[in-house]
Formats: structure tokens, C-alpha cells, sequence
């Protein structure tokens, strides 16, 4: 049994003077920090459209920063159910990329056609030469409002099911990581198969227009970039709103002592399944918005390899702050796409000491290491105060 | 005991009139982790309102007791009632959801957690989602909330992370918890371990308050403490009921002695 | 907090050992058996005519006079010796030499000071010749003079005379393929030659083709009966050498012709009886295989679940262990044949380089597992997702690195004893490299039942996964066995590697292929629980082989999965049912 020791939160006791340089640094990093939302809000709904308007970035970085605030919502999520509640999920980018499919289903049949009202990217993989049909399956991806219900509910409701049988059995920790990644390689191969009439390795393809608008068009590159920029505010803000909830601080001490909740009454299944269903959720709606600014969707988005990187993003943003999430996959992305064309045969070794540094030495990502400044800065800068922290209270 | 059936019937009139009133009844269980009994009790009762303590050498089998009335351990024979509600086969969760509520021997607290974040957890009958998505406590239940904290003192830290406490103020956090949930019986395991006599003693007071309007089971092996409680003494051995009854009795009882200094141990 | 569940790791039921025992005896026995089975050399005719009338028939192949040359092909045609079919060759390809009354040929010549020179070797032994206590060679010119050829009329009976002659030869493997070569080429002589075979031979195997290939040639017999009771006899002997061709001759059949029908029928028997027969080898085939990948996966398994068990610690590049043992292997191959080529050592110790590679692959792939616990792992303790995740990091670099390094793909060569298989039914056929990676896993495992219940370090390893603190304070260098345990685990999937190679390819990826049926295994049979692992690996190897040819390899693993998923519920309280005073033990 332990002894009752001293409270372990001791404050910095710094003899030094207080230094006012170091203390306006302070003061700038509280700015900072408490601006940076608005600044990136700014930066994104506003900065980078208006230099497209002016004519400093083309359309195409424009479409690629679309893109990756696409991959930011799945990093969200992953936040959600791992950096939150502690479940490392390596599936993120299977719900992607199933959002990704039924937006592409809906944009395939809103393309070009062959045959007998065959989209052509099925036209041209399949075996059939005549005589086609379109497999049941495609048919109500003519509409639009079950294409995007669909978007939500089949990723959705699979995330439900998979989690509650999963979370039941009490498959924790590490196996529930390791049966998550049999799950998405399973599900890319099965994607890959031509039988299944998804087009197989070829992916979802030949889009030409979204709800009318016809997808080469600059001005739909814009529109789709500026709803990126809305759905990654608006899945932000409910993150934050949820983990500020009661609920949120239930996935937390789900983290923290999921059986001593049990026995506090609360049912965890029921609040990972949740949380799971949620990410799931956010990851098919960045595959919705990622499918038509790509303009080709395929099962190699589900390789196991590609929910890493999201694990990586957060790893390096900084799990359990949902700005972490954002901001490592923003970073993440950019050099992904610097890197990887740069340096190709080294990129997988960046990426696998990226990971080996992050976790040694910034357990807290990013935004952890940025709050340490904060409280490192704080602390030098300040006279030296008897902190109102833990006393030893004393009856 | 089963082959004896007389003497057992002999003992459990003696020991323990069978009130089946009792809140927590624990009858004929035997609990077997690999061949080794870790319990076999004939009957063990918690009447309603009663403070009761369990104390006994190491191994006695006291936090298996525990266990098997909060669903943490299965029974491997027996029958565990609460409030007269069959609980045997019940899962953890469901058993919290009847209103038995449990600290833990080694506090176990949330520990990212502020300690106002772990009370507001505890509240009772919130365990939903949606529950939980909407809404937050009223203002009675902060009120509350603050009380108690204030009485642990724990008051001034209330927006700490629990991670930052001291092991006692873990302790009662973890009481406080309890308190706070309003659960039907308590079950308080070792809540004075590892605590000075300061604060072996607050807690003391804290569960005297509750006596008398709550059913509490605390499991400790500090006599000091217990006899701070004052309270009725059920003595378990080796997985069995050993004696019960007042303090006073129940140490002078030549079996207890026995148990205690015959195992080569020091106990005062 | 994770290390607390108990490692039975070494309760590994006698019946089980007992099994395993079974297993290896058999197999070895029955190797061994194999290698003993073979006749003696020549087991051919009844009356082998002696050598020294022999070397005066293949003499008069020297002769002027045409008539006596035919003679004595025929002659030797029916002499049912195979040391005639080199000879012959001899013969029709102008290398027999005759210096004045001996008899020789000479087909290999070689440069002795920028000339041509010509060893002698005897007709029959073709062992070299010696002349005045040295070899015997001639001068190119020398040997033009004693050359004799076959003209060109003679090499169609020569032909017709090795044909028959191979029947013949004294080694079981040629003979048997020139009985079934025989049966594919038809005609009377040969069937002449395979009756006199079928007369004098012993080896069941060859004589199950002689029968196969007689009725084979029978099937175009002109007479009826003879043609119903070939294709019969086919049906009996389930031949698949013969199912297309009686699937084509059942094709020009006409069922409304008496003669015909009859044949029809039997045809029919035959086809149904030869391919329920081929359903069933191609089962066994795939359950042997199923075994034989289980078999690595049970390795793989075992060093995931033990480093598991003992430090909570999942390790995702456990896979390029694997890759790096097969790795190691690779270059112990090419160490061999670079010593080989450069004489360095005798061509015979290429044959065992494999045996040198399996140590290689376990120092190799412990090191890196050494180095990696050491750098990164330790620092980790207690962290399992983050170690997952370090991990996952370092099997991008080892993968990368490997792929910077070696290239894409390369392969390994078994050595020849690893060539072939054992044919224990017709068609059902045990490749000896899939033998030989089921036994060699059986041994490792059995090793490693031993290492874990039997010795010091075993012990101080079960101390340390049940109680870390107490076996720290009981003096026990945790970090060490820590340090040493994941060497271990690395060192038996480098030897899962070593063992891969048998029978797949080298790729930097190849341990992503494994690994995540590895950790399936571990799910369903447990950690740290031997029988499990052995059952769940074997089993769900076994699993995937067999739905693979019904469902395809793709949904053979989502079944798999769902296997895995559906055992999981069925296992409600989960592999870690809580237990003791922590409300999370």
C-alpha cells in the first residue's frame, strides 16, 4: 500500500525575477492560443478563396486544400473515439471511403451512361458484354437525398453494429486495433472484387456533374471547397460541444477506468458504440466531400496503411484536443504531399520515425508541446506565488 | 458443511437469525477460483439502515465478499439477493443500476477528470446517453456536490484533475463519490488504508453521519477505525464466517483470537 | 497493469505432446522408408544377359556389314538393361570410340593447350578409362579416325530402342517416367516393353503406372473387350493422366450404337470415379497446406503472444521479423553460392546451406528484436497502444529499408532434398518442403514448451509475466527478460521466415501478409496459451485453404474475421475477465 504522499501538482518555484520579456511572450502565446480558432477560420473561409479570387493559388491547390479538410474530419473522429475515449480504431478511413462510395455511386449515375443506363465506370470493368443490367444495389443512388442519407447511415449504422458486437464481447485495447485492421484489409479486398459490381480496382469514376452543377466548372471547385471549410466547422463545433457534454466526460473516464465506471452504473458499451458510430459518421461525411473533388474514389482508400496515417495525424497534432486532430492532419497532409513526391523512396522511412519521434518525445503532440510553452512561459514569467493548488487538508 | 448438515443448522441459528428482511442477502455461496475456496458462506445478511463491518486476515475473503455482491465475481454455487431481487447472474452494470453502489480497495478515480467532473459522474440515475448529451445537473445536485466537497475538503481542488490528488484525497473522493451516487447499499472497501490517523479519523465521521439513514458494508482491517464505527462485526476466515457481533464480543471470541494470532500475525 | 493475467503458457496437454510425437515418428519413419523402398539397380529382366556378351553384341555395332549392325541393336533393344540408354545415345550422336579391341566412348572432350581432347569412358560403367595408370584421352584427330556413328537408317530403331530401354533404367524416379511416357506415346513396341517390365518389376509405384499406361494404350486397342477393360482399369486406378483422354473418347461415342454404349458406360464410371477421387486428393492437398501455413502462423503466434503476455505490448512489426528472417536466409543462399563459385567450399555444402540459415535467421531477426526493445519499447512499458503504434513506425522503416536495400523480389532456392514430395495416394502428394516446415514448427514449439517449463530462464519468464513486482523484488533483472523474451518472440518469427521461404516468395512486405492472420490467431487461441495457439494457427490455416478454392481467397478472410468476430461473442466475458482488487485489473 502506498504511503499518503504530497500532492505531485507542487508549483514551479523559480527564485529568478520575473522577466518581462519571457512574460509578453506569455502573453502572446495566451493570444495565440485563444485566436488561432478565428485565425484558421479566417485563413480558410476567407484567406485562401480570396487569393484564388486574386490570382496568387490556382484552382487545383485550391481543390487540394479542399481535399485535405476532407481528411481533417476523419481525423476528428479518430480524435473522438481514440484521443477521447481510448479506443484505437485502425478503420477510420473503411468509413471514408464507404461515404466516398455512395457519394460516388450517386455521381457515377449522374454521369455519363452506357448501354442499357450503365454508369460507365461499371460499364467498363464489367464482364458482361450485353444484356447489362443495373444491379439492384445502384438503382435508388439515382437519388440524391438517399445518397446522402446513405452517406450517413451505411457507414453509420455498420460502425453501430460492428462496435456493439465488438465493445460487448469486450474486446478492448490492442484487440480491438487488430481486429479493426483485419476488418478494413477484409473490406478491400472484398471492394477490389469485380464481382461485386463496385468496379473493383478501378474505383468509382467519370463524374461529371453534382446536383446539376458540372464538376469541371471552377466555380463548383469553389463551392465544393467552401462546404469542406462549413463541414469541417460544423463537425468541430459538435465535437467540442460533445465532449463538453456529460456524455463527453463519460467517454473520458472510459479512458481513464472503463470498469470502475461499470460499477458506477453507467453502461460503457453503449457509449463506445456511440462515440464509434459519431466518428464513423464524421469520416463518411469527409469521403462525401473528398469523392467529387478528387474525382475518383477506389478500394485503396481502405488499405490498412491509410487509417494509420489518420492515427498518425492525430498522434501529431495531439490526441485528445480536437484542434490537435485538425491541425496535425493539415500538416500531415501537406508534407504527405510534399514528401512522398520529393523523396519517394524515403517517404516510409520519414513516416515511420515520424511516429517513433512523436511517441517517444511528444506523447502530447503538437498541441501539447505548444500548452507546456504556455505553462513553461507562465511559470518563468510570474513572481514566484504560493499557488492555490492541493493542500494537505487536515480535519 | 453440506455433510454436517445439523451443526450447520446449529451454527447459523446461533450466529445469525435469518432475517430475510435483509437487504443484501448472501446465502450458501461458495466461490472456487481454481479448486481453492476463496468463499463459502452460509448465510451473510445486511439489514436495511445498518452499518455493518467486515474485517479478517489477509485472504479472509473479504473483497471477494465484495465482489460477488457488486457482480464483479461470479458465484460458483449460492444465491446473492438485494432488495429482494435475485442477483446472481445479474451483470456489474445492472447490479449499480439496483443501487449498489462501491468504492474500490485502491481508489480508483477518474484521473483526467476534474474532481467536480467525478462527483457530477457519480450523480444518480444519469447513465444514458442522450441523458447525458443534453442538459446538466440542477442547481440542488451542485449544491450538493459542493457540500460534500467541502466537508472532504476537497472544496479548493474541486477543478484539479483527480490525477493531482494525494491517495487520501483520493479516498474520500471516492467515498464522496458514493455519497454523492445515493446508491441503496454502499459497499466501502478498506476506505482508511494507507491514511494517517487525521484522516482515518474524518472518515470515520463521515460514514458515523451516514449510519443509521444508509446500508453500508465497509471492509477494513484497522481496529482503530472499526472501532471508531462502532458498529455490529461480522468476521470472516478463510472464506468462511468465523463470528459476529459487537466489537467487544467479537474479540474476545477465542476463534478470532485464534485466527489471528494462530496465522503468526500481530494485530491489535 | 496489463501483465497480470497468468501465463499457462505451459500447459500444453500430454495428449497433445503425445500427438506431435506420433507426427514426427511417422513422418521420418516413413522417409526413411522411402529412401529403403528403392530396388537395387537394374531390378530389371528375368535373365539379364551377362555383361561380357553384352560388350560383344555392342561391339558389333562397330561392324562393316549393315545386317549385323541391325542385329545388334535388336538384340540390345531386348536386352532390358538401362545402363544401354547413355550408349545408345552414344551411339546415334557419334561418341562411340573402338581403339583396337576396346570398346569406349568418349562424349565429353574438354581443352588441354588450346586443343581438343577426348576422355574414354567405359560403354557399360561409364566409368574413365585408364591407359599405362593414367586417364585415357585422345586427340580430336586421334579419336576422328575410331569414331563410329549410326547412320541414318539406324536411328529410328536406335530411337525406338532407348525408348524401350528406359523402361529400364535402374534409377526408380527415370523409370517411372519413361512407364508413363511410354503410355503417352502409345504404339506396340512399347507396350511390349511395358509388359516385360510389368514382369520383373517391384516397385508398386511403377507398377501402378505400368498397368495405367498398358490400359492407356489398350483405350485405342482394335479390339473391344481389350478397349472396355482398359478404360475399367483406368476407373479403378482413378488415373488423372487418363481422365481427358477418356473424356475425349467418351465425346466421339455414340450412345445409340450397341458397341458404343457399352464403352459409353464404363467411360462414365470411370470419369465419375477419377474425379471424385481428384475432389478428394485436392481436399487432403488443401488441409495439408492449410497445416503446413498454420504451422507458421503457430510460430508467428507464439512469439506475439508471449512478448505479449509478458509485457502487454503488441508488436506490429512483428511482421518484418519475419520478413528479416526470410531476409537472412536469402543471404545465406547467396553466401553459399558465392563460396561454392568461388570454391571456397565443396559444391556439396550448397545442399545445406538451409541448415545454416535457420541459426542465421534466428541471430539476425533476435537482434533486430534486441535493438528494438532496447531503443524504443522499454521506453514505452505500459503504454500498449502507444507501443502499438511505435511499433507500426518501425515496420514502415524495416520494410522501406529492406526495399532500398534488396529490391522488390527475390526468391530462394530449396535445396534438393527439399525438392519433390511423397506421393502417399495417387495424386494426393506431400511436398517434402511442406513436410519439412511442419516438422520443423512442431520441433520449435516443442523447443520452446521445454525453454519456457524446464529451464531457468523459463522460469524467471513465468515469474515476470505473473507478478513483475514481486519477481523484481525477488531480484529478477525484469528489463533483462524483457530484453531477452522479445528477442525471443523476434527470433522464432525470423525462424517462421527462414521456414517461409520454402515455400513463397521474398518481398520487403511479406510479413503485412502474415501478420494479420497471426493476430487473429492469438485473438481466438488466447494469449499466451500454447494449445490454443497451436489449435487456432492449424485451424485457421486450415480454414482459409480449404474456402479458399469454394469462395476465393478474398472471402476466405472476411470469413475468417467473421469466425473470429462470431468466436468472440461467443466467449462473452472476453479474453481478460477482471479479477481482483483494482476495479481494472
Amino acid at each position: 500500500m502506498t504511503e499518503p504522499t504530497a500532492s505531485p501538482v507542487t508549483p514551479v518555484v523559480d527564485s529568478r525575477t520575473p522577466d518581462s520579456g519571457l512574460a509578453s511572450l506569455a502573453t502572446a502565446h495566451r493570444l495565440a492560443t485563444k485566436s488561432s480558432l478565428w485565425v484558421a477560420l479566417g485563413v480558410f473561409a476567407l484567406v485562401i478563396p480570396l487569393s484564388y479570387g486574386a490570382g496568387v493559388i490556382d484552382i487545383t491547390t485550391l481543390n487540394q486544400f479542399g481535399r485535405y479538410l476532407c481528411i481533417a474530419l476523419v481525423a476528428l473522429g479518430l480524435d473522438l473515439i481514440w484521443g477521447y475515449t481510448g479506443i484505437l480504431s485502425l478503420c477510420q478511413m473503411m468509413f471514408f471511403t464507404l461515404g466516398g462510395y455512395c457519394m460516388g455511386m450517386h455521381l457515377a449515375m449522374k454521369g455519363p451512361l452506357q448501354g442499357d443506363g450503365i454508369p460507365q465506370a461499371l460499364y467498363v470493368v464489367s464482364s458482361q458484354v450485353s444484356g447489362m443490367t443495373l444491379p439492384w444495389f445502384w438503382q435508388p443512388f439515382d437519388s440524391t437525398w438517399f445518397s446522402l442519407a446513405a452517406v450517413v447511415l451505411i457507414p453509420g449504422l455498420f460502425a453501430y453494429l460492428y462496435g456493439w458486437l465488438a465493445f460487448r464481447s469486450r474486446v478492448r485495447g490492442v484487440y480491438f486495433s487488430i481486429i479493426t485492421q483485419a476488418t478494413t484489409l477484409a473490406a478491400t479486398q472484398v471492394f477490389r472484387l469485380n464481382d461485386l459490381q463496385l468496379c473493383g480496382t478501378n474505383g468509382l469514376t467519370n463524374f461529371k456533374t453534382l446536383f446539376g452543377f458540372p464538376l469541371e466548372e471552377a466555380s463548383t471547385k469553389v463551392g465544393l471547397y467552401l462546404l469542406s471549410v462549413l463541414a469541417l466547422t460544423l463537425g468541430f463545433l459538435a465535437c467540442r460541444w460533445l465532449v463538453n457534454s456529460r456524455a463527453g466526460r463519460v467517454l473520458v473516464a472510459i479512458r481513464d477506468s472503463e470498469s470502475r465506471l461499470r460499477f458506477a452504473g453507467y453502461q460503457p458499451v453503449a457509449y463506445k458504440t456511440f462515440a464509434f458510430a459519431v466518428a464513423a459518421v464524421l469520416g463518411a461525411v469527409g469521403g462525401m466531400l473528398y469523392t467529387p473533388q478528387n474525382g475518383i474514389i477506389t478500394p485503396f482508400k481502405m488499405n490498412p496503411e491509410e487509417s494509420i496515417y489518420i492515427v498518425a495525424m492525430v498522434a501529431l497534432g495531439g490526441r485528445g484536443t480536437l484542434t490537435g486532430a485538425i491541425l496535425g492532419s493539415l500538416i500531415f497532409s501537406f508534407s504527405y504531399s510534399w514528401l512522398s513526391t520529393k523523396f519517394a523512396d524515403w517517404w516510409l522511412i520519414i513516416l515511420g520515425s515520424l511516429f517513433v519521434f512523436v511517441i517517444l518525445v511528444m506523447p502530447d503532440g503538437l498541441v501539447g508541446a505548444w500548452r507546456r510553452l504556455g505553462l513553461w512561459l507562465t511559470a518563468r514569467s510570474q513572481p514566484p506565488t504560493p499557488e492555490p493548488t492541493v493542500k494537505e487538508a487536515t480535519p | 458443511m453440506i455433510s454436517k448438515p445439523v451443526t450447520a443448522q446449529i451454527q447459523h441459528e446461533t450466529l445469525y437469525p435469518a432475517d430475510k428482511l435483509d437487504l443484501v442477502q448472501v446465502e450458501n455461496v461458495v466461490v472456487q477460483f481454481d479448486g481453492f475456496k476463496a468463499l463459502d458462506i452460509h448465510y451473510f445478511g445486511v439489514d436495511r439502515n445498518e452499518l455493518r463491518v467486515v474485517i479478517g486476515p489477509n485472504g479472509a475473503g473479504k473483497t471477494t465478499l465484495c465482489d460477488v455482491i457488486s457482480g464483479k465475481t461470479r458465484v460458483t454455487s449460492g444465491r446473492v439477493v438485494f432488495d429482494d431481487v435475485d442477483i446472481t447472474y445479474r451483470r456489474d452494470t445492472d447490479i449499480a443500476g439496483l443501487g449498489v453502489g462501491r468504492k474500490f480497495q485502491t481508489p480508483t478515480v477518474f484521473e483526467s477528470l476534474t474532481v467536480y467532473e467525478n462527483m457530477e459522474l457519480a450523480l444518480p440515475r444519469r447513465w444514458k446517453v442522450w441523458q447525458n448529451l443534453f442538459g446538466t445537473e440542477t442547481k440542488e445536485q451542485r449544491e450538493h456536490i459542493h457540500h460534500l466537497l467541502e466537508r472532504v475538503h476537497l472544496i479548493d481542488v474541486r477543478n484539479l484533475p483527480a490525477k493531482s490528488l494525494s491517495h487520501g484525497q483520493r479516498q474520500w473522493l471516492e467515498i464522496s463519490m458514493l455519497m454523492v451516487s445515493k446508491p441503496k447499499l454502499l459497499l466501502v472497501d478498506e476506505p482508511a488504508a494507507g491514511l494517517t490517523d487525521k484522516e482515518t479519523a474524518l472518515t470515520a465521521e463521515l460514514l458515523n453521519e451516514l449510519k443509521g439513514s444508509h446500508t453500508i458494508m465497509v471492509i477494513e482491517h484497522d481496529m482503530e477505525f472499526v472501532r471508531q464505527l462502532g458498529s455490529r462485526v461480522t468476521v470472516l476466515c478463510e472464506g468462511k464466517v468465523l463470528a459476529d457481533g459487537p466489537l467487544e464480543k467479537v474479540q474476545a471470541d477465542a476463534k478470532v483470537i485464534e485466527a489471528y494470532l494462530g496465522r503468526g500475525k500481530e494485530r491489535k | 497493469m496489463s501483465v497480470a493475467h497468468p501465463l499457462p503458457l505451459c500447459r500444453l496437454p500430454s495428449s497433445l505432446c503425445a500427438i506431435l510425437r506420433v507426427i514426427v515418428c511417422s513422418v521420418i519413419l516413413s522417409i526413411a522408408g522411402l529412401q529403403a523402398g528403392e530396388p537395387p539397380a537394374g531390378a530389371s529382366g528375368a535373365t539379364p544377359p551377362s555383361d561380357a556378351s553384352l560388350l560383344a553384341t555392342m561391339a558389333e555395332l562397330t561392324d562393316a556389314d549393315a545386317a549385323k549392325r541391325k542385329a545388334a541393336i535388336a538384340t540390345l533393344a531386348q536386352s532390358r538393361d538401362g545402363r544401354l540408354v547413355p550408349f545408345l545415345t552414344d551411339f546415334s550422336q557419334g561418341s562411340l570410340i573402338k581403339v583396337g579391341d576396346v570398346l569406349a566412348v568418349g562424349p565429353n572432350s574438354r581443352e588441354v593447350d588450346g586443343a581438343k581432347v577426348f576422355d574414354l569412358l567405359h560403354p557399360l560403367t561409364r566409368a574413365p578409362l585408364e591407359n599405362e595408370g593414367k586417364s585415357w584421352s585422345l586427340t580430336e584427330e586421334e579419336a576422328k579416325k575410331l569414331t563410329f556413328s549410326a547412320s541414318r537408317a539406324e536411328r529410328k530403331p536406335i530411337a525406338d530402342a532407348i525408348t524401350l530401354l528406359r523402361l529400364f533404367d535402374p534409377v526408380r524416379a527415370q523409370r517411372l517416367a519413361a512407364v508413363q511416357k511410354a503410355g503417352d506415346s502409345g504404339g506396340e513396341i512399347n507396350l511390349t516393353g511395358l509388359k516385360a517390365l510389368q514382369e520383373s518389376e517391384r516397385d508398386e509405384r511403377v507398377l501402378r503406372a505400368i498397368t495405367e499406361s498398358m490400359a492407356i494404350i489398350n483405350l485405342t486397342s482394335a479390339d473391344q473387350a481389350t478397349r472396355v477393360a482398359a478404360a475399367k482399369t483406368l476407373g479403378d486406378l482413378v488415373s488423372s493422366r487418363a481422365l481427358t483422354r477418356i473424356q475425349e473418347l467418351a465425346k466421339t461415342l455414340d450412345e445409340n450404337k450397341p458397341d458404343d454404349a457399352a464403352m459409353l458406360a464404363v467411360c462414365k464410371e470411370t470419369i465419375h470415379a477419377t474425379e471424385q477421387w481428384q475432389s478428394v486428393a485436392r481436399g487432403i492437398g488443401h488441409v495439408f497446406s492449410g497445416i503446413s501455413l498454420g504451422s507458421v502462423l503457430v510460430l508467428m503466434a507464439l512469439g506475439l503472444s508471449i512478448v505479449f503476455g509478458l509485457m502487454g505490448v503488441i508488436n506490429m512489426a512483428h511482421g518484418e521479423m519475419l520478413m528479416i528472417g526470410a531476409y537472412a536466409t536469402f543471404l545465406t543462399q547467396e553466401m553459399f553460392k558465392w563460396a561454392v563459385g568461388a570454391g571456397v567450399l565443396p559444391t556439396w555444402a550448397f545442399e545445406i546451406y538451409f541448415l545454416v540459415a535457420i541459426p542465421m535467421s534466428v541471430v539476425v531477426a533476435g537482434g533486430v528484436g534486441l535493438f528494438l526493445e532496447w531503443a524504443v519499447i522499454r521506453h514505452l512499458y505500459g503504454r500498449p497502444l502507444e507501443t502499438l503504434l511505435a511499433t507500426f513506425g518501425v515496420s514502415f522503416i524495416l520494410i522501406q529499408s529492406v526495399r532500398l536495400i534488396f529490391g522488390n523480389n527475390k526468391a530462394v532456392n530449396n535445396p534438393g532434398w527439399l525438392q519433390g514430395g511423397w506421393e502417399i495416394a495417387p495424386d494426393v502428394i506431400f511436398p517434402y518442403n511442406r513436410m519439412f516446415i511442419i516438422v520443423f514448427c512442431a520441433v520449435v514449439v516443442t523447443g520452446m514448451y521445454l525453454l519456457i517449463t524446464k529451464t531457468r530462464l523459463g522460469l524467471l519468464l513465468r515469474a515476470t509475466t505473473q507478478n513483475r513486482t514481486m519477481a523484481s523484488s525477488l531480484g529478477v533483472n525484469t528489463r533483462r527478460i524483457d530484453g531477452l523474451t522479445f528477442a525471443l518472440g523476434s527470433g522464432i518469427a525470423g525462424m517462421a521466415g527462414c521456414a517461409l521461404t520454402l515455400i513463397s516468395n521474398i518481398t520487403p512486405d511479406m510479413g503485412q501478409a502474415v501478420i494479420v492472420d497471426s493476430f487473429m490467431v492469438v485473438v481466438a487461441g488466447g494469449v499466451g496459451k500454447l494449445a490454443g495457439a497451436i489449435i487456432a494457427g492449424v485451424g485457421l490455416g486450415c480454414f482459409t485453404k480449404t474456402m479458399e478454392p469454394w469462395f476465393g481467397a478474398v472471402w476466405g478472410q472476411v470469413l475468417m474475421l467473421a469466425a473470429v468476430v462470431i468466436f468472440l461473442q461467443w466467449k462473452p466475458s472476453g479474453l481478460f475477465p477482471a479479477k481482483g482488487r483494482l476495479a481494472d485489473a
